[in-house]
């Protein structure tokens, strides 16, 4: 009898303690994404108002997304069809083995170190500024943008 | 002196101004420091700046360690009578603000200044009232404009 008893307790404790736990994670994901659409939709009102890549502009791109972007050794070789081999935001002319990032869109080539510093807070190519991230993250599920 | 650490962006840049300048435009660099560029460009033609100079200044700010940052100051230091310019000499272009990208160089900026003077953009005004007049009358504007241009800008 008290052994049955005991299970009995042990079993309510347990159903209490995992309801609130799932009460718990609703509303933290229930916060979010409400917190989430206000986000959106103080970008949305900003953009129409002037910036309209302020989102992008602000962010830059994650660390995780840069990592990704395509990387080669620069050589003389397989570049010979380039008239100008420079980076167009150090001005230094490409040497050997040295190692550029090739933008996956535009294909626009820079130093690694010289686009990593200017993806830390922008999210475009700086030459012809075609945006980074839709090509590489907003296949995600995104749909409201 | 400030020269000795010069990126090699600014030398680059400092070079292809002096040995290819565009038309209307001259910059060279200042000589106790090479970041203060002193500019003279030339009132386009059928503006109403035409057969003027004006003189600015440049600081350029960019070297891979300070990429993300705009060319920090370009400003007219001579009086100016234009909606996007304002009487501290300020300009409201947006590749010097928030469009900003580390492949636009001072050659660029200058050209876009240069256009600037021709098209004035009153619909974009950092002058309130000199932008307002543009609206409304923009003949009576363009007169002030040139008289501005004779009294402050003719001299050299």
């Amino acid at each position: 009898m008290f052994g049955s008893g005991m299970n009995l307790i042990t079993t309510v404790i347990g159903f209490g303690m995992s309801a609130t736990f799932i009460v718990f994670v609703c509303t933290k994901m229930i916060c979010r994404r409400i917190r989430g659409s206000q986000t959106r939709l103080l970008f949305q009102t900003e953009s129409r108002i002037d910036l309209e890549q302020a989102e992008a502009e602000i962010r830059g791109v994650e660390p995780v997304v840069v990592a990704a972007i395509p990387t080669i050794k620069f050589n003389r070789e397989a570049f010979k069809s380039m008239e100008d081999a420079q980076c167009s935001i150090c001005l230094g002319e490409y040497e050997e083995k040295e190692v550029l990032r090739i933008m996956p869109k535009c294909a626009h080539n820079f130093h690694l170190s010289c686009i990593d510093v200017w993806l830390r807070k922008h999210s475009t190519c700086p030459v012809c500024r075609t945006p980074l991230l839709d090509s590489l993250e907003f296949d995600t599920g995104q749909s409201g943008t | 002196m400030a020269n000795s650490n010069l990126p090699r962006r600014i030398i680059k840049e400092t070079q292809r101004l002096l040995s290819e300048p565009a038309p209307g435009i001259s910059a060279s660099p200042s000589e106790d420091n090479m970041r203060y560029f002193n500019v003279m460009i030339l009132g386009p033609t059928q503006s109403p700046y035409e057969g003027s100079c004006y003189f600015l200044l440049i600081v350029e700010n960019v070297g891979t360690q300070c990429l993300t940052s705009k060319l920090s100051l370009v400003r007219f230091l001579t009086k100016i009578y234009h909606p996007n310019i304002d009487k501290l000499g300020r300009i409201c272009l947006d590749i010097l603000k928030d469009k900003w990208s580390p492949a636009l160089q001072i050659r660029t900026v200058l050209l876009s200044i240069q256009a600037l003077l021709s098209a004035p953009n009153p619909d974009d005004p950092l002058s309130e009232n000199i932008a307002k007049h543009w609206k409304t009358n923009e003949a009576e504007a363009v007169e002030t404009a040139k008289e501005w241009t004779r009294l402050y800008a003719s001299g050299a």
